[in-house]
């Protein structure tokens, strides 16, 4: 088991601090990290991989910097990018075969991981196509099958789920939570479902900075009492809307159903509603530290 | 209690303790399994190398063979047409020029482009494949141009160092611009900069070459400073990149 050690980590580009005094411990388990688009997650997760320089601060793997580890660190990494880049032309157990071979992984070996993982993300009937004629989904899932090659002790993931439909999701969700039992898996999402029933830890980041971490029941605890529910006619929405964090939206015939969190009652009829993670998302992004307004 | 004391102790406890050998043997190799078992095997860098070649995109390699091919053909022909000896240097500086550019646009191409990221985080990463390829590709290239230097300077009774330095300067001249315009985010963006440039190079050498005596012996000191300190550039260059790319912002560019 290895304990990745991040302490005071800052990042900072030339006008903007991407990500700001992150202090925290990793030991094996599924980690979600959550936070809006620009919160700090892909410059966090490269720091991690050890991509990036932290500008101060240290990142330690068994009380070791990653920097000063060099290959070795990189042998327990597995990593999907957000956006990761690939040669259209090859064919998929071409692209992994590659990898595997940047990976240092033996070739008898490789051969017998490639199989075994295209089966894994179900792509074993197209393993021969070019990556160019594969779907959103269909590349996302060779980008985990090969930050998967290694069987890494460290897993980053960067919204691994992106662009999967429902099935392949749930089915994603079930392989990363398996992983974790003997690894560190990291995950980044702004989509909260995706690690609301596997991850052991969940991370909130806003503008480079760690604002809460606990396990799911820690963080939807901290906002129980601070979710509304009320139904009002429809011409009164669009008030509600501007002035609250309406988490959700149902029309039933003339009148709406809002979902509203807020740490102060919106309204004389609402009622306190059980908060789900979604909601405690909502508050730490947009409740604390002003309002922007989110329909999800 | 004294240490000494309290180790006898355990001895003693030890001894009481009847351990079976063959199960001793039986937790050692099932331990050992489970280790192998975890530990998968890693390639050493030669293997590594000559399987990141195996499965690499060679469309690139092909062009640039293609490229020195050319190159030399054009050469050729030259010298069977009867060009002067001006026309022949220009002609290897052009050939040169144009082969640092493609070579530069090569490496860019296959480990700086949208891969580079997924790279960096693998065991053989993308800073020490781009430093393989620059020697390997950069031996290639030395080998091209020591040929063509040997068999034009001996044809054409040009010294072999005279020629040595022109084609040298003009290699280190091409490098410098085209690694000076992958550096900038405007040329990274539009790639196609470096056949510009490559081009004017071209028309520049050209141009360059009408001035009288460029290419006398009178010049040689001139041409000695210049190659130097493009050379002492380029090496700044590199430097700087292999810097930034440890930094790693350059690698996530794309």
């Amino acid at each position: 088991m290895h304990e990745l050690n991040l302490v005071d980590v800052q990042k900072r580009y030339k006008e903007k601090d991407a990500v700001i005094g992150f202090t925290f411990t990793f030991t094996n388990g599924v980690y979600g990290l959550l936070g809006e688009n620009g919160a700090g997650k892909t410059t966090l997760m490269r720091l991690i991989c050890g991509i990036l320089q932290p500008t101060n601060g240290s990142i330690t793997c068994d009380n070791i910097r990653i920097s000063d580890m060099g290959a070795e660190y990189r042998q327990l990494l597995g990593y999907l990018p957000q956006n990761f880049g690939y040669y259209g032309d090859f064919t998929a157990v071409r692209f992994l075969n590659y990898m595997a071979a940047l990976k240092a992984l033996p070739r008898d070996y490789a051969k017998g991981r490639v199989e075994e993982l295209l089966e894994l993300v179900d792509l074993k009937d197209v393993k021969n196509k070019k990556l160019k004629t594969y779907s959103g989904g269909m590349l996302q899932r060779i980008g985990i099958a090969q930050a998967l090659l290694n069987e890494a002790d460290i897993l980053i993931l960067d919204e691994p789920t992106a662009g999967l439909d429902p099935k392949e999701r749930v089915r994603f969700r079930n392989i990363i939570s398996s992983l974790g039992k003997k690894r560190i898996v990291l995950l980044s999402t702004h989509i909260v479902s995706d690690i609301e029933y596997i991850a052991d830890c969940i991370l909130m980041m806003k503008n480079g900075e760690l604002i809460r971490q606990g396990t799911e029941n820690e963080v939807i605890a901290d906002v129980q009492g601070y979710v509304w529910k009320c139904v009002v006619p429809e011409c009164e929405v669009q008030g509600l809307n501007e002035k609250y964090v309406v988490s959700n939206l149902r029309n039933s015939g003339e009148n709406v159903e809002l979902r509203i969190v807020s740490d102060i009652q919106p309204m004389k009829n609402a009622e306190i509603t059980e908060a789900t993670l979604e909601d405690a998302y909502l508050y730490y992004t947009q409740v604390l530290g002003g309002k922007n307004n989110a329909v999800v | 209690m004294e240490n000494r004391e309290i180790k006898e102790l355990f001895l003693q406890a030890d001894k009481q303790i009847a351990i079976q050998e063959s199960r001793k043997q039986q937790v050692l190799t099932s331990m050992t399994m489970e280790l192998k078992q975890q530990k998968i095997p890693v390639l050493n860098q030669r293997e590594i190398l000559f399987s990141q070649f195996l499965y690499m995109d060679k469309s690139f390699l092909i062009l640039h063979a293609i490229a020195v091919c050319f190159c030399i053909g054009i050469l050729l022909l030259l010298q069977r047409a009867g060009a002067d000896i001006n026309t022949m240097i220009i002609a290897c500086m052009i050939g040169v020029s144009g082969i640092a550019v493609l070579t530069v646009f090569l490496i860019d191409k296959l480990f700086l482009g949208r891969m580079a990221e997924l790279g960096a985080s693998c065991y053989f990463s993308t800073k020490q494949s781009v430093a393989a390829y620059m020697v390997i590709v950069g031996s290639i290239n030395l080998a091209i141009f020591l040929l063509i230097i040997f068999y034009i300077g001996s044809s054409l009774n040009i010294g072999i160092l005279q020629l040595g330095l022109y084609v040298v300067t003009a290699f280190f001249l091409s490098n410098i611009v085209s690694v000076g315009i992958l550096s900038t985010e405007i040329g990274r963006e539009n790639r196609y900069f470096l056949f510009i440039s490559s081009v004017f190079l071209a028309i520049g050498y050209t141009v360059f070459s009408a001035v009288p005596t460029v290419f006398s012996a009178v010049s040689l000191g001139a041409w000695g400073i210049a190659c130097f300190i493009l050379g002492s550039v380029f090496a700044l260059q590199l430097k700087k990149l292999f810097v930034e790319m440890i930094k790693g912002e350059i690698l996530c560019m794309n």
